[in-house]
């Protein structure tokens, strides 16, 4: 499984109310990303709310791609990663 | 002149070492892959209830207190375990033994970490020796008796869905509270 940086534009600002409906959205979304072996880790919102940059784990950039078509989510620019924190695991 | 050059060298020496300081940061990124698999296996459980449908039952200590903390140094949070894993001296990271939630000010469950269990004994009726291991970590073992009132087991924690100040596998964190419990 890769990890994947992947970018989006939200020229009209993202909105998802901090409401029942907006956590069934975000959990919605988990559940199509589930049915191509992707996973939504976490995400950086900008403060004008116009950009995301979204961490995911998924097998390829394609998969990435088709979730982001059943979410109806915009896709600016995917990029693989590689984690790189203060931990060393081993 | 000299002073150039040695400015140079000593340039040259600590990016030498930069870089050796990192490479086995980014090398142990690769062992994400399991935890990756953690996640995979774990993301439809942020709703509780498709984790109390898949077999997960919330646990308590022996004396009733369901959100496990630990006051200045870190939380754990609420579990829920499925019995039939843990009595199952196999390891998988898509499938671990317990679940962990913190409870949030609005009354919802947060999935936050996933946590592995191997009953002792069933782990040597196995036929395993040693310590049982999992994201290239040693679990620990938790002697009998224990505040869960539970035979001796092995444990170990993996904060795969909030972040741990003190690492992803320590038992606590202090970003976790049980601030927010019910009991």
């Amino acid at each position: 499984m890769a990890r994947y940086m992947v970018e989006r534009i939200f020229p009209d600002g993202l909105a998802i109310p901090v409401t029942d409906d907006g956590a069934a959205t975000c959990l919605g979304v988990v559940d199509r990303n589930a049915e191509l072996g992707v996973t939504w880790v976490h995400s950086y919102v900008s403060d004008d709310k116009r950009k995301t940059f979204c961490i995911y784990d998924g097998p390829d950039p394609e998969s990435i791609r088709r979730a982001a078509e059943r979410n109806g989510l915009p896709i600016e620019n995917i990029t693989r990663i590689k984690v790189l924190d203060p931990y060393f695991y081993k | 002149m000299s002073g150039k050059k040695w400015t140079h060298k000593s340039l040259i020496v600590a990016v030498g070492l930069a870089l050796a300081l990192l490479m086995p940061a980014v090398s142990a990124a690769a062992n994400t892959s399991d935890t990756s698999d953690a996640r995979a296996g774990t993301a439809r459980y942020h709703r509780l209830d498709a984790a109390r449908a898949a077999g997960y039952d919330l646990l308590t200590d022996a004396a009733g207190i369901a959100c496990i903390d630990n006051p200045g140094v870190g939380g754990m949070g609420i579990h829920y375990a499925n019995g039939n894993l843990v009595g199952n001296p196999s390891v998988d990271a898509a499938t671990p033994e317990a679940l962990v939630y913190e409870p949030q000010p609005n009354g919802r469950l947060r999935l936050v970490a996933a946590e592995y269990v191997v009953l002792q004994s069933a782990w040597e009726a196995a036929g395993n020796s040693g310590v049982p291991t999992l994201f290239g970590r040693s679990f620990e073992l938790i002697p009998s008796p224990n505040r869960y009132g539970l035979p001796a087991f092995y444990e170990l924690h993996a904060w795969i869905w909030k972040h741990n100040p003190r690492g992803m596998f320590d038992d606590w964190n202090p970003l976790v509270s049980c601030a927010a419990a019910q009991s």
